[in-house]
């Protein structure tokens, strides 16, 4: 099959409160090949989480999906039914959640909720299910697995539990996982374990990954290229090496800045973002990020900047990106 | 200058020594029918730490290291079961709540989260002037005024969101609250308990940026409780690392993250993700032990890559070595 694993068009998913609409996602575009692993990053509101939802068609009201396309190998999942997109979750895109505890149901023994997938989306028999269990929790590395089979999540560590979670995302061997924020709740240590263990689950299986993070460092040890999304809108996209070492958008040349160094000279102070997130109910008119911006001119503040290609591979929306011109005269050079 | 005794001032505002904290786990009713024995969790082993005048001292660790106990039991919040903490020349280890008020007024605490630490049926004038007409600092109601006037000015609000509540602010305000709290009583030294882990990343940077620039403007010492190495590094003079109850290293913020010696030290700063890097080092395996069973050796040894035979059997002691304090059996034998 030709073409991306997955095209997001102009995706839209609204909120419709009381005070008025909140457009949470607004008008994103993104496309995702297989064995590929996309970061999706920016701060509490901007819309990444929403964005996993509505992939997977989890909207429930108030909200709605407003308009656009989620092509996943070809097809339209937002014209899915919901029998459909049932047989789609788990067997062909799966999602893994930040909070590992919430995501398990305490009242199961792990061997059984990892066999619930193995009945809904495989045609394995009991014992081959089991198999494919122990082969699983091995895959993800808890020790001894059949000793484990039996035990329920209270009884794991949080780091072992999220790796019963990968490992109930993986069992139906998805094409693509979502997993949001899926090492937030965990220590660095663990972090680095479930991290390198999710990059090679990926590489082995050729499955494809959407990453949904606050935190650029990880994404910059996990991915191959970012968008960074302010405000239900993607502010910026580039391969992840280019994105950090040449931000072209105000928004993630402050992110980036603000973030504390691990090498390098300390610095007296950190370079901050001035003010704070607009409230979703009352965004400015131009662009979201403009009243917050040191570069904003007339035009920002007026007009809602389009997301445009400035070099292969990377698209910015922002009306006079930072060092977009002066990156292209370097590698000219 | 104000007569005072240069002797009567050390150079240390505190001075922890052999601190020891545990807690004891209830047991429940067919426990306690069938005899069990009492389940204690250490929290503290032993640990002893100075913070310096004017000096940003961090403890790091994963959760459950016990940082934060040790800040809570720093603070008197917690009985120390055992070990001496000097605050300003004062033993106050035993002090009784009402010995202890005079000294709660110079150590004031931020605490992490900024949702739960404010009264939510409280206007932020009243959360800022509380502590100052509770310890007697102003004499009267408009000196207490201009003081909160003058503080929420300081962290940055205007003079007429003094009478709004809580909820009517960001995580990062809330938190700009809570500091402005803190600076009410002319407080001396500072613990703060995570202070920006629950927020993003710009904001994060703001506040941190606003914490530094009190420190020079109040002289103010600071015990600074994080996980984030980066935010550590960035803040800290000196710190220790704590492992399991332990301090397993302790020294300057140069010695320690340019050449950290402890086996655990090592692991959590390869573990950190980065900006500036995208390999990650083999990540460390297993988990933390109990805290109930703490083990009869090193508290690191079942993780360790050097791992000796006299690692599971003898507790290392914490001792001078290469300009700093370390507790390895494997270092300088």
């Amino acid at each position: 099959m030709s073409g991306p694993l997955l095209e997001v068009r102009n995706l839209r998913t609204w909120f419709e409160l009381f005070r008025g609409t909140v457009k949470a996602v607004d008008g994103i575009d993104f496309t995702l090949d297989t064995g590929e692993i996309l970061g999706i990053v920016g701060e509490s509101g901007g819309g990444k989480s929403v964005t996993g939802f509505s992939i997977l068609g989890l909207i429930d009201p108030p909200g709605r999906i407003a308009g656009g396309e989620v092509l996943f190998r070809g097809e339209d999942l937002l014209k899915k039914s919901e029998d459909e997109m049932r047989r789609i979750r788990g067997r062909e895109i799966s999602m893994v959640f930040q909070d590992p505890m919430t995501s398990l149901n305490p009242l199961q023994t792990i061997g059984r909720q990892i066999d619930e997938m193995l009945v809904l989306h495989t045609p394995l028999s009991p014992a081959g299910r089991r198999a494919r269990t122990l082969e699983l929790l091995d895959d993800v590395g808890i020790p001894t697995p059949e000793d484990r089979l039996d035990c329920y999540p209270h009884q794991f560590s949080g780091g072992m539990r999220q790796r019963v979670v990968i490992a109930i995302a993986l069992a139906a061997t998805p094409r693509l996982i979502i997993a949001d924020e899926p090492t937030t709740a965990l220590d660095v240590t663990v972090q680095a374990q479930i991290l390198a263990l999710m990059e090679r689950l990926v590489k082995r299986s050729g499955s494809a990954l959407i990453l949904i993070t606050h935190d650029l460092a990880v994404v910059s040890e996990m991915t191959h290229r970012v968008a960074v999304m302010y405000c239900g809108k993607m502010v910026e996209e580039a391969p992840t090496r280019e994105l950090i070492a040449r931000p072209h958008h105000p928004y993630t040349k402050g992110l980036l800045g603000s973030i504390p160094r691990m090498a390098g000279p300390r610095v007296r102070r950190l370079p901050q973002i001035s003010g704070m997130v607009p409230s979703l109910f009352d965004l400015p008119k131009g662009c979201s990020f403009a009243p917050r911006c040191s570069f904003a001119a007339g035009r920002c503040f007026e007009e809602i900047p389009e997301m445009r290609v400035v070099a292969p591979g990377r698209k910015v929306a922002c009306h006079s990106p930072v060092g977009a011109e002066e990156g292209e005269t370097k590698r000219a050079r | 200058m104000p007569d005072r005794n240069e002797c009567a001032t050390p150079e240390a505002i505190l001075e922890v020594s052999g601190l020891v904290q545990s807690f004891e786990q209830r047991r429940g009713l067919t426990d306690r029918l069938t005899g069990k024995p009492k389940r204690v969790v250490h929290a503290v082993n032993g640990v002893s730490f100075s913070v310096k005048r004017g000096e940003v001292f961090s403890l790091v660790g994963e959760s459950g290291c016990g940082k934060s106990t040790t800040a809570r039991t720093v603070v008197r919040l917690l009985e120390p079961k055992a070990g001496s903490i000097v605050f300003d020349g004062e033993n106050i280890s035993r002090h009784t709540p009402s010995q202890m008020m005079h000294v709660r007024r110079k150590m004031q605490m931020i605490f992490q989260d900024p949702y739960a630490s404010l009264n939510p049926r409280q206007r932020i004038r009243d959360i800022v002037m509380e502590p100052m007409v509770f310890h007697g600092i102003v004499s009267g109601r408009d000196e207490a005024y201009e003081k909160m006037y003058r503080l929420l000015d300081i962290v940055g609000f205007r003079p007429e969101q003094a009478d709004r509540y809580p909820h009517q602010f960001s995580g990062g305000q809330r938190q700009r609250i809570g500091i402005a709290r803190a600076l009410s009583t002319n407080p001396a030294f500072i613990v703060a308990d995570e202070p920006v882990s629950a927020l993003d990343v710009s904001i994060q940077a703001q506040v941190l940026n606003l914490m530094m620039d009190l420190r020079d403007e109040f002289s103010l010492s600071y015990l600074f409780i994080a996980h984030d190495l980066s935010v550590v590094r960035h803040v800290t003079e000196r710190l220790g690392i704590m492992y399991l109850g332990f301090l397993v290293e302790q020294g300057t913020c140069d010695r320690i993250f340019g050449q950290p010696m402890h086996p655990y030290t090592k692991a959590l700063l390869s573990a950190a993700p980065t900006l500036d890097r995208t390999a990650t080092a083999e990540p460390l395996k297993g988990d933390v032990p109990s805290p109930i069973h703490l083990p009869p050796g090193c508290p690191f040894a079942n993780r360790c890559p050097q791992r000796m035979e006299i690692c599971t059997t003898e507790r290392p002691e914490i001792r001078e070595w290469a300009g700093r304090m370390v507790a390895c059996h494997a270092i300088g034998n």
